[in-house]
């Protein structure tokens, strides 16, 4: 868990939760439950008692989120900020998606999405750019990159989902339905874990090696969105996922898949120097390279934070697909490699937790382990037919 | 004053504090065993991490296999697929159902007994380590954990013990103080759900695994391989299936089934896959579908679908109406119904077969009487044997397509354009020739417009790979296929054609002056024969005609002149075909009837390619849907859910809520009367970084407390 040195010091004074909350903090979660409220007193007649529980929930664990993690209250805000501005500028008008100057160069759910890609590269060249020249300003500068990104990546998606309701109140949907949208839930999921660990070890020295997956997904999401496949066109709902499941399923397993593509990537980070500094060739930029340790620890809290979310997002697909296909578990490929995924990691973490291995073999476990998420993730899309049908390519 | 803290950030940090406790397990296990040398053996082999890893990895493995390898298949796709050897291979290893393979299910087995024998040999260790402060320790241990400090206080020990306790509380640790001959121990902990966590999720894994199993058909293997249960693999109506087949209402606990219902049909019945074949399961109850629904999106894609349905206790005749939709189902008893799927429920067609081949013995009256098919109904997945001059052709209705929305390549970016066009119902048959050999064909049952006209489509094709290549055929004045037959039947009527062939050769000579009787007999010849070739091949035909049996030289003079002459009698026998329409040829032909002279003769250049006996039309139908049910009765679902929840806890407190404990011995100074001495250590289990900190936190705090009291 996360604290700083400071707040360690008072853990054994008397103290309460209230009290290490700041005005910002109360003033925040002030305005998450307002807008809640508001949004609650707009939409709750098209809302379920499952869709409603998920509205608060979400509030809830927002503002959980927000004090556990003090950066979640602005990143927040930019957000709501940009991306309210975006949906006011539409009204109800899908078509000035293209003629409306902001709309169109800035914050339209394409061109956000195109900001997010570019900002996710050039973060991706300076952050390694800091690592090998050892400088300050370039890392600090892809750290601001990041999280510039990571907030048009969200605006993205959120105005999307608007765009989909302009389109036709009945294709309306959340944009976690094709391959296109949940590729951009990926890459902020898996930056936001990032910034965490990165703000919290106070080093910038991991960003590259993360930042190289979150380019490689972005290259695709070009690829497969904007080519010849046209899949960032939004689609209609196939009646098996017009469900309140879709929207807890799908984001819950997406954390996994981030975890475990952050662990992935840090093993890669840990081997090389590692090995360098084996072979006696640890120069300058070797040592630049976060410690072992720290990557280590950073390995094993991402995968046991990917492990819990997998292990309930798999839960939550077992019950949806109960009230959808009428069995918790069917062995479709989608789901079958769901449960290899999970006994993978489910090793991996005895491994390290009862037998006490740690380093090298537990990295290329790692990044192994990254191959067969990805072919959970897309592979069983590509090659093996079965019920989830979202994105075939 | 001395306050080492280690350096916490060692590798091998936690290994010790957990291998600390399997080793206190496995003692007193020891301890509890030693009559029973096997058992200890088995219960270190079952308990074993390596075990439990290696079945981790082969289930994995198992389960790929399972992903690639399409399971339940029908036999016949695996023989073609693999031959008759590695099929028979594969299926002795029940490659093609691994998940319900005997060997798959001892694999789950293994798994159970290795968590069980887990939990078996940590449960008194966790009772222990929940309930016991672990007060007995000594300066001498304490001083060589990780995490360790010693103060001197002008404090007397029940000040010093006083102070710790109130901060310890504070940072949410619970304590407990042993006194002895003046010195003061306190053990604290906090976090000790965190043992709590491996029940949890191990006791978990048993829950969610027993309960699958038993929602899963292993009774039904097992009654296979007793005999009393055989899979049938034909194609039977569920009446006919035999008892050996068949599973009464209460005679099976948990199952999964289909069941497709027309509209206005019930049905008390499901159908349970298994491997290549089915069971029929009895229900308690029936259940009738009223109507089914169906909505699109304008793509065509569906969007929504849901069946109005009356449930009836054959018991109890307690009846309940309800409307079953994708995404939910309804729950009756221990049952629920599922909307899986819908598909065509035996839609009626009513069909005109107009005939198509061109026969050798085309010539007889008796052939051309002969085709003329008398108008039928045929229910869609039927099939008919249909008699034609041509020989016995079987007639198979595979699909009837209510809409079919494509595309519209037409359609521009404007907000009202429609993107999509639906080309109406469609029919989807086979035609089988009597050496078994097939065409697919699809048949647009609406004309749809090319540049204005009316066309009726009809797609053909020799196996499923290929697309279909699609035949125009236009539409008539009303719009219908009768005048493009009534045309193809007057060709290929040789005495009428013959009567229409001298009076168009009479009338062309006349009209160039060379009234000549034998010219005329010779040109009605040559006129009745092109008109024949041209139907059977249309101009192509004509042509081939001339290259095989013209000289070189000469070819291109005699297919001008053949050319005009077969114009001119396909005009006549047009015109012959519009009067007995009523059409007033002499003064009223419309343009519309001109351009479908011209349609009319290309349709017939290609119409050989049509490798069909007849043409098939359908006039109208009656559209009846089925709908498709998952039936379901999981009693261990419940529990599955239980356990679920229990892992997912378990989790959570295993990976996030840290077992952490200190340590204080306190000893009176033996210098001066009132000062104290402290040692304090502690130890955070599997959070030693975090635990590290903390215990800084508590040093500098003692440091800071004590520095004071000096000055
Ligand atoms: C899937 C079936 C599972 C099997 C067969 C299994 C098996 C085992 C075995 C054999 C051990 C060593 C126990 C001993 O030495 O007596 C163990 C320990 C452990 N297992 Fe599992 N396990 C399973 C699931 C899980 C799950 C889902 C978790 C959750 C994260 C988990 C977490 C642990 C932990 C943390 C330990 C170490 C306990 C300690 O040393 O304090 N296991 N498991």
């Amino acid at each position: 868990m996360s604290m700083t040195g400071q707040e360690m010091e008072n853990i054994f004074e008397k103290q309460n939760l209230w009290r290490k909350l700041s005005l910002f903090d109360w003033g925040w979660a002030a305005i998450i439950l307002m807008s809640t409220a508001y949004a609650w007193q707009q939409y709750s007649v098209f809302m379920d008692a499952y869709e409603a529980g998920i509205l608060f929930a979400t509030a809830l664990a927002i503002i959980a989120w927000g004090w556990f993690w003090k950066p979640v209250r602005a990143y927040s805000l930019y957000v709501a900020v940009i991306s309210l501005f975006a949906i006011y500028l539409y009204g109800n008008e899908l078509a000035l998606g293209e003629t409306n100057f902001f709309l169109k160069f800035l914050i339209s759910s394409k061109s956000a999405i195109m900001w997010m890609s570019a900002l996710y590269v050039l973060a991706t060249v300076a952050y390694f750019i800091g690592l090998f020249i050892g400088s300050e300003f370039s890392s600090k500068t892809a750290s601001a990159m990041t999280w510039s990104a990571t907030v048009m990546g969200l605006v993205g998606l959120l105005v999307r989902w608007r765009e989909s309701y302009l389109i036709h109140f009945d294709v309306g949907h959340i944009p976690v339905s094709n391959l296109y949208e949940v590729f951009i839930l990926f890459s902020i999921i898996t930056a936001l874990m990032y910034l965490y660990y990165e703000g919290k070890n106070k080093t910038y020295n991991m960003g590259g090696f993360v930042l190289l997956v979150i380019s490689s997904a972005v290259a695709f999401l070009l690829w497969y969105g904007f080519g010849s496949r046209g899949a960032s066109e939004i689609q209609p709902l196939v009646p098996a996922l017009q469900s309140y499941w879709m929207k807890i399923h799908v984001p819950a397993n997406f954390v996994g898949y981030g975890a475990f593509a952050l662990a992935a990537m840090l093993a890669v980070a840990y081997l090389i120097k590692d090995t360098m500094v084996k072979k006696g060739r640890g120069g300058a930029i070797i040592e630049r390279f976060p410690d072992l340790d720290i990557l280590d620890d950073v390995m094993y809290k991402s995968i046991a934070l990917g492990f819990a979310f997998f292990t309930l997002a798999t839960i939550l697909g077992a019950m949806w697909a109960a009230e959808a296909w009428g069995g918790y578990w069917s062995w479709d490929p989608k789901e079958t490699w769901a449960l290899i995924v999970w006994l993978n990691y489910a090793a991996w973490l005895h491994l390290r937790l009862t037998k006490g291995w740690r380093g090298r073999p537990l990295a290329w476990w790692s990044i192994i382990g990254l191959f067969v998420t990805l072919f959970a993730f897309i592979g069983v899309n590509m090659f093996l037919s079965g019920l989830h049908s979202y994105g075939e390519l | 004053m001395s306050n080492e803290i280690k350096s916490d950030t060692q590798q091998q940090e936690e290994a010790p504090a957990a291998a600390s406790l399997q080793k206190q397990a496995i003692e007193r296990e020891r301890s509890n065993l030693k009559e029973h040398g096997l058992l200890k053996v088995l219960l270190s082999f079952l308990g074993s991490m390596e075990l439990a890893i290696s079945l981790f990895v082969i289930i994995a493995i198992a389960s790929i296999i399972g992903t690639i390898l399409q399971q339940n298949q029908d036999y016949n796709t695996y023989i073609v697929k693999f031959g008759p050897f590695w099929f028979e291979v594969f299926r002795s290893m029940e490659l093609f159902d691994i998940y319900s393979s005997w060997w798959f299910v001892l694999l789950l087995g293994f798994l159970l007994v290795s968590t069980a024998t887990c939990i078996y040999r940590y449960t008194p260790t966790i009772i222990r380590e929940w309930r016991q402060f672990r007060l007995k320790v000594s300066s001498k241990s304490l001083k060589l954990m990780h995490s360790s400090g010693s103060w001197n206080t002008k404090n007397s020990p029940d000040e010093a013990a006083e102070f710790i306790k109130e901060k310890l509380r504070n940072g949410g640790y619970q304590s407990r103080q042993k006194n002895e001959q003046g010195v003061i121990t306190i053990a604290a902990k906090k976090g000790a759900v965190n043992r709590l966590g491996y029940l949890f999720t191990h006791g978990a894994i048993i829950i969610i695994c027993l309960s699958a199993l038993y929602d899963g058909n292993f009774n039904l293997k097992l009654r296979e391989v007793a005999g009393q249960l055989k899979p049938e693999t034909r194609d039977l109506f569920a009446s006919q299936v035999p008892d050996i087949s068949r599973l009464k209402a209460d005679e099976n606990h948990a199952f999964r089934g289909n069941a497709s219902i027309p509209e206005g049909n019930t049905t008390g019945l499901v159908f349970l896959q298994m491997r290549n074949g089915y069971l029929v399961q009895e229900l308690p109850f029936t259940i009738s579908l009223n109507e089914f629904r169906i909505e699109h999106y304008d793509s065509g894609m569906p969007k929504s679908f849901e069946s109005d349905v009356v449930i009836e206790d054959k018991e109890t005749g307690e009846k309940i109406s309800k409307t079953v939709e994708v995404n939910h189902p309804l729950i009756y008893k221990d049952f629920a119904i599922y909307q899986a799927s819908f598909e065509d429920g035996g839609s009626i067609m009513d069909i005109q077969a107009w005939p198509m081949a061109v026969p050798d013995n085309a010539g007889s009256a008796e052939a051309a009487e002969a085709f003329k098919i008398t108008p039928f109904k045929q229910v869609i997945g039927e099939s008919k044997v249909i008699k034609t001059p041509a020989g016995d052709y079987k007639l198979e209705l595979a699909e009837f397509k209510i809409s079919n929305v494509q595309p519209n390549p037409k359609a521009g970016t404007g907000e009202n354009e429609h993107k999509f066009k639906n080309m109406g119902p469609s029919l989807t048959f086979r035609i089988r020739d009597s050496s078994g050999q097939a065409q697919e064909f699809i048949n647009y049952l609406n004309p749809s417009t090319q540049e204005g006209r009316f066309f009726f489509l009809s797609g053909v094709r020799s196996t499923a790979a290929e697309p279909f290549r699609y035949l125009f055929i236009p539409a008539d004045d009303d719009i219908s296929l009768k005048r493009f037959f009534d045309f193809r039947a007057l060709l290929g009527n040789p005495v009428e054609m013959q009567r229409i062939a001298e009076k168009t050769a009479a009338m062309s000579l006349q009209s160039a002056g060379v009234p000549d009787a034998k010219m005329i007999a010779q040109m009605a010849i040559v006129m009745q024969k092109l008109a024949e070739l041209f139907n059977q091949g249309g101009f192509d035909r004509v042509l081939n005609d001339i290259n095989d049996n013209v000289p070189e030289d000469k070819q291109k003079d005699v297919s001008d002149s053949y050319f005009k002459v077969l114009q001119t009698i396909l005009g006549t026998v047009y015109l012959e075909v519009l009067q007995g329409e009523g059409v007033d040829i002499e003064n009223s032909i419309t343009l519309a009837q001109e351009q479908y002279y011209d349609d009319m003769v290309n349709t017939m250049g290609v119409v050989s390619n049509y490798k069909a006996p007849f043409f098939l039309q359908v006039k109208s139908f009656e559209h009846k849907e089925a709908s498709g049910f998952q039936i379901t009765k999981a009693p261990g679902k419940d529990l599955v859910y239980l356990g679920c929840i229990l892992l997912c806890v378990g989790i959570v407190l295993m990976f996030y809520v840290a077992h952490k404990r200190i340590w204080i011995i306190i000893t009176p100074a033996v210098e001066s009367e009132s000062g104290s001495r402290l040692i304090a250590a502690g130890s955070g289990d599997r959070h030693q970084n975090e635990f590290a900190m903390e215990f800084k936190a508590f040093s500098q705090l003692l440091d800071k407390h004590f520095m004071e009291e000096k000055s």
